[in-house]
């Protein structure tokens, strides 16, 4: 920065301090200073911050970026707060403790120090609205109440310290112009109650019309409306209009527009700025002439001091570039030392703004991509560097140009926005990569000497001489590497790194934060795809005033799928509706009895589906409640269960078959059963006759028969006493299958048992010549039927006799041990094969040696030996040896104790 | 010689228990249903009743308890001819008060050796 701008330095610097003292808490700094140099460029920084940029902090920056004056305002914004208390050393010892009167009093002294020819007036005025302590300078004003005036529009109930209302302080007559001043304080309410002031300094339009007298064509004011000039004393002779008398047509074209623009005035071409000026016809506008060659050699010789400020805060830098030799006295009594100041406190002024512009940013921007965008606009305006950049890094972590830039003058560095095209830096490389691996801003003072600058000579070629790059980390990546250039070469400024700084931490925070929104978001999408793609309807249904819930509010789409309705559809529908008319009524009693128990309900019925046909469904419903467990709403879904319906119903159907089958079993058997029981008693009694009869005959005297009947007769005999075994057997089975084989049980001793079945078996034996012996111990106690072990041994030893051929043996074993007792059967028989023994068990099962050699049986026999074994919970098995012999193996638990217990 | 009375519905075997029974010396009172055998049992005076279970009109077991339950013959020995030869048939018979039982098919021998028996346990 140059002595150029100290003058409007010190106004800055003074208003800084205006503000300062505004801050004290619970009170109202006002000051006037009566200097119509800051009053105007005050006049002009208000207008920047009502103009019509929506951006007021665009506006600001303009101002701050041009105008180099100026300052201030809302004195509860933290941000600027710390602006106003860390002005220097000096000034906080000045502002702060004792009285609230001496500090103003202090502050005072303070400006005269430093602007000796200026008039001080300053007052505080707390929340009650009264004014509390006053301090002047110099000649108090000549003051006029101006309160009931009605030429000025901010005039409000006078003194009345509330929210809305303009405060205005005395009206006073400037001493350089001679005019009336009006200061004006608006009090802005705030979210937490605090009162603070905004402070307005208002120019009357005599300094304008003062102005305009003398500044030959400079300054114009318009009436928007008509477009007539209403002040400008060269105007008449330019134009040829006269004042006051509907215009050119050219001002009447301005009036439409905002901002500034080029505007041709007969063969000139002039540039201007509009401004809206306050005051009675609230439809003028000024209008500054920006560029004048003739005013440039002839004007501003004898222009008072005062013009020449009109000329600053009003016209910007380029009417100021004359001005400022003008002005250089001035600038003599500020120091470098004040000139630095003032930049660090501009430059956390604009950090606060720019953190807050971003913030804004944040909320307003579509993408990320959108808000760097803003980003860098943002930090090019408040550093005022031209030129600004951004790299975004790919997935490998190499920078890549995003092509997202601000350019101040669009026509503007194109070679080097073209030498940056599609540049891709690797981390650690060109300006960005240092920035990206260092994770901290870089400086580049000046990049004609920087080797690293990979665009250095498209740089040199635009006159872009310093850079700096300012990387932003979110969540520990790095999101972005912004880049900004200016032309002029700008040593490494730390105030200005600092913001860079904070600038990307605030944006990481943004970004962060916007992040973990994109990501809940996100979530959310995903959780509300999930449930809408469950393959059932989800729903909630609201509660109604008479405390029931069939007010549904949601459903999830899915409903569709379940009965043919769309989810609005279905919530337009009454839902009694869609039951089934056999289900309606219960179905509505159960939702009416839980409406009143609020107990989840949880019932199968059916729907109908919008084509008419029935939709079986689960429901389950439950109440959420709130902390105190009052129901808010029913939750629940309805799940299609038709097919689950279809297969019970099938397999009812099955089972049913089944049933039906089983009772026809049932009635086989018992048919069966009393066959066998009727025949067996059919055939017993003829048998009796047949076999009494016989034996009634053969007992007769000898003489009676010859050898040949009687030999006939014992054949009959022998069949008939077949035939008798055979129904034993057949009734024994009978009573196996019929479960009523009861054993009377009793102590016994199998020895004997085994012993009475060898005797009886010795007349065959001896008939076929065997020799058949029993062996084992001598006693061997368990407890059974007799009757029935009896039928088993004889049944295996006359087995036994039966396949064994003449000459071979058959021996009995019955031994006592281990709590069992074993009965072994041992021939030296045919023997039986591996194969023929698995089947040896099962009832009429003949060995292919039986059939053969037509040995006489019933295939009862074993299968019967089988049923007594396992009734007495023991074993049988057997060893065979084709052509060697079988040994049937039985065992019996003893059970002694037991029975001897049970006696 | 002691007069026995045999009460059997099927005549083949009637004729044949009788047969024996007179071979071994006996003098036999038939009956082809219970109702016969209680009216011969008034009559007759037979020493020892042999009773078919299942007989029309009056069943072995009524046929006993009927001469249990009458004074005059209370004592008299009864041995019934049972076809199903289980217990619960045999304990009803016993219970009803038959002096003993011979199960079916039987052996004629066998029969004629009970009815020995009965008279000579009680000589």
């Amino acid at each position: 920065m140059t002595r150029k701008s100290l003058s409007t330095l010190r106004i800055a610097r003074l208003m800084a301090l205006i503000a300062a003292i505004g801050l004290v808490p619970l009170a109202v700094g006002i000051v006037v200073i009566r200097r119509s140099s800051a009053e105007n460029a005050r006049v002009a920084l208000d207008q920047a911050l009502t103009s019509e940029s929506r951006d007021r902090g665009a506006a600001l920056d303009h101002y701050f970026e041009r105008a180099r004056s100026v300052i201030l305002l809302t004195a509860h914004n933290p941000a600027f707060a710390e602006f106003y208390a860390l002005p220097g050393a000096r000034e906080e010892r000045i502002l702060s403790g004792g009285p609230v009167v001496k500090r103003v009093e202090r502050a005072l002294a303070y400006l005269e120090q430093l602007y000796p020819e200026s008039i001080g007036e300053a007052c505080f005025i707390d929340r009650s609205g009264s004014e509390n302590a006053r301090a002047v300078r110099g000649e108090p004003a000549p003051v006029e109440d101006l309160a009931n005036e009605p030429r000025n529009p901010f005039f409000g109930p006078t003194f009345a310290l509330r929210p809305g209302a303009v405060y205005q302080a005395k009206p006073y007559v400037s001493q350089d112009t001679g005019e009336w001043v009006v200061s004006n304080s608006t009090i802005v309410p705030t979210a937490d109650g605090i009162k603070h002031a905004t402070v307005h300094f208002e120019v009357t339009v005599e300094s304008f019309r003062r102005a305009a007298a003398t500044s030959r064509r400079r300054v114009y004011v318009v009436d928007a409306k008509s477009g007539a000039v209403v002040l400008d004393s060269n105007l008449p002779q330019r134009v040829k209009a006269p004042l006051g008398r509907p215009g050119d047509r050219r001002f009447s074209a301005l009036a439409g527009r905002t901002g500034h623009g080029v505007l041709s005035l007969d063969d000139q071409r002039i540039a201007y700025r509009r401004l809206p000026v306050r005051q009675g016809n609230a439809n003028d506008w000024i209008v500054v002439v920006e560029s004048d060659p003739v005013a440039a050699t002839t004007g501003f010789g004898g222009t008072p001091l005062a013009i020449l400020a009109v000329g600053l805060g009003l016209i910007g830098f380029g009417v100021a570039r004359r001005w400022v030799r003008l002005s250089n006295d001035l600038d003599d009594r500020a120091t470098a030392l004040e000139l630095e100041e003032f930049e660090r406190l501009r430059v956390k002024a604009a950090l606060a703004e720019l953190v807050q512009q971003v913030g804004r940013a944040a909320e307003t921007s579509r993408s990320e991509r959108q808000l760097l965008e803003r980003t860098i606009g943002y930090l090019c305006l408040y550093a005022g560097w031209p030129l600004g950049h951004v790299f975004l890094p790919d997935e490998n972590g190499t920078l890549v140009d995003s092509d997202i830039w601000h350019v101040e003058e669009p026509a503007r560095f194109r070679h080097f926005r073209k030498a940056s095209k599609g540049l891709r830096l690797p981390l650690g490389e060109g300006l960005p990569g240092r920035a990206a691996k260092d994770r901290a801003p870089v400086w580049v003072a000046n990049l004609a000497t920087d080797r690293f600058f990979v665009r250095r000579d498209a740089a040199r070629q635009e006159g872009i001489a310093t850079a700096l790059a300012i990387p932003i980390v979110a969540d520990g990546e790095l999101v972005a590497v912004l880049e900004l250039f200016t032309t002029s070469p700008v040593a490494r400024d730390k105030a200005l790194l600092d913001l860079a700084g904070a600038l990307a931490l605030q944006l990481s925070h943004v970004i962060e934060r916007k992040r973990a929104a994109d990501a809940a978001h996100e979530a959310d999408a995903r959780y509300r795809r999930l449930v809408e793609q469950l393959p059932l309807a989800l729903y909630v249904d609201g509660p109604s005033a008479d405390g029931t819930f069939w007010n549904g509010t949601y459903v999830s789409p899915q409903i569709e799928v379940l009965l043919g309705h769309t989810s609005e559809q279905w919530l337009s529908m009454p839902y009694s509706d869609a039951i089934h008319p056999e289900d309606r009524n219960w179905v509505i009693a159960a939702h009416e009895d839980v409406y009143a128990t609020h107990e989840d309900f949880d019932h199968e019925y059916r729907l109908l589906h919008r084509d008419g046909t029935t939709v079986w469904v689960r429901d389950q419903m439950i109440f959420v409640r709130d902390e105190h467990g009052k129901p808010l709403f029913a939750q629940g879904y309805l799940l299609d269960i038709t097919r689950r319906k279809e297969y019970e119903a099938q397999l009812d159907e099955l089972l049913a078959g089944e049933r039906e089958q089983n009772e026809q079993l049932r009635e086989l058997d018992r048919l069966k059963d009393e066959f066998v029981a009727l025949v067996s008693h059919e055939l017993r009694t003829p048998l009796t006759s047949i076999r009494g009869y016989l034996e009634l005959v053969l007992d007769g005297a000898p003489e009676e028969l010859t050898d040949e009947q009687r030999q006939f007769l014992s054949v009959v005999e022998r069949n008939a006493d077949r035939l008798q075994r055979l129904v034993g057997d057949l009734l024994f089975v009978a009573q196996v299958d019929a479960g009523r084989l009861a054993l009377e049980l009793d102590h016994l001793d199998a020895a004997e048992v085994g012993a009475e079945a060898v005797e009886a078996a010795r007349p065959a034996a001896d008939q076929k010549g065997l020799e058949l012996r029993l062996v084992g111990d001598p006693q061997a106690e368990l407890v059974g039927d007799r009757a029935r072990l009896a039928q088993l041994v004889d049944n295996l030893v006359s087995n036994a006799i039966k396949f064994t051929p003449a000459g071979g043996h058959v021996e009995v074993a019955v031994r006592n041990g281990g709590g069992n007792v074993t009965i072994e059967v041992t021939d030296s028989g045919m023997g039986i094969s591996a194969e023929e023994q698995q089947r040896l068990f099962q009832r009429f099962y003949r060995t292919a040696a039986a059939t053969s050699q037509a040995i006489p049986g019933t295939g009862l026999g074993l299968s019967i030996s089988k049923a007594i074994v396992d009734a007495h919970e023991g074993t049988i098995e057997l060893e065979s040896a084709e052509g060697h012999g079988t040994t049937f193996r039985i065992t019996i638990p003893a059970h002694i104790n037991q029975i001897a217990e049970a006696a | 010689m002691s007069k026995v009375l045999v009460a059997e519905d099927d005549a083949d075997i009637r004729l044949l228990v009788s047969l024996r029974l007179q071979n071994a010396g006996y003098e036999v009172v038939q009956a082809e249903d219970g109702q016969q055998a209680l009216e011969l049992v008034a009559s007759e005076h037979p020493e020892l009743c042999v009773l078919d279970v299942s007989m029309p009109k009056v069943d072995g077991f009524e046929v006993t308890r009927r001469i249990r339950a009458n004074k005059e013959t209370e004592r008299l020995p009864v041995i019934l001819l049972t076809a199903r030869a289980q217990t619960r048939d045999i304990s009803e018979g016993l219970a009803a008060g038959a002096t003993d039982y011979v199960p079916k098919p039987f052996k004629a021998e066998d029969l004629v050796a009970r009815v020995n028996a009965e008279f000579e346990g009680r000589q």
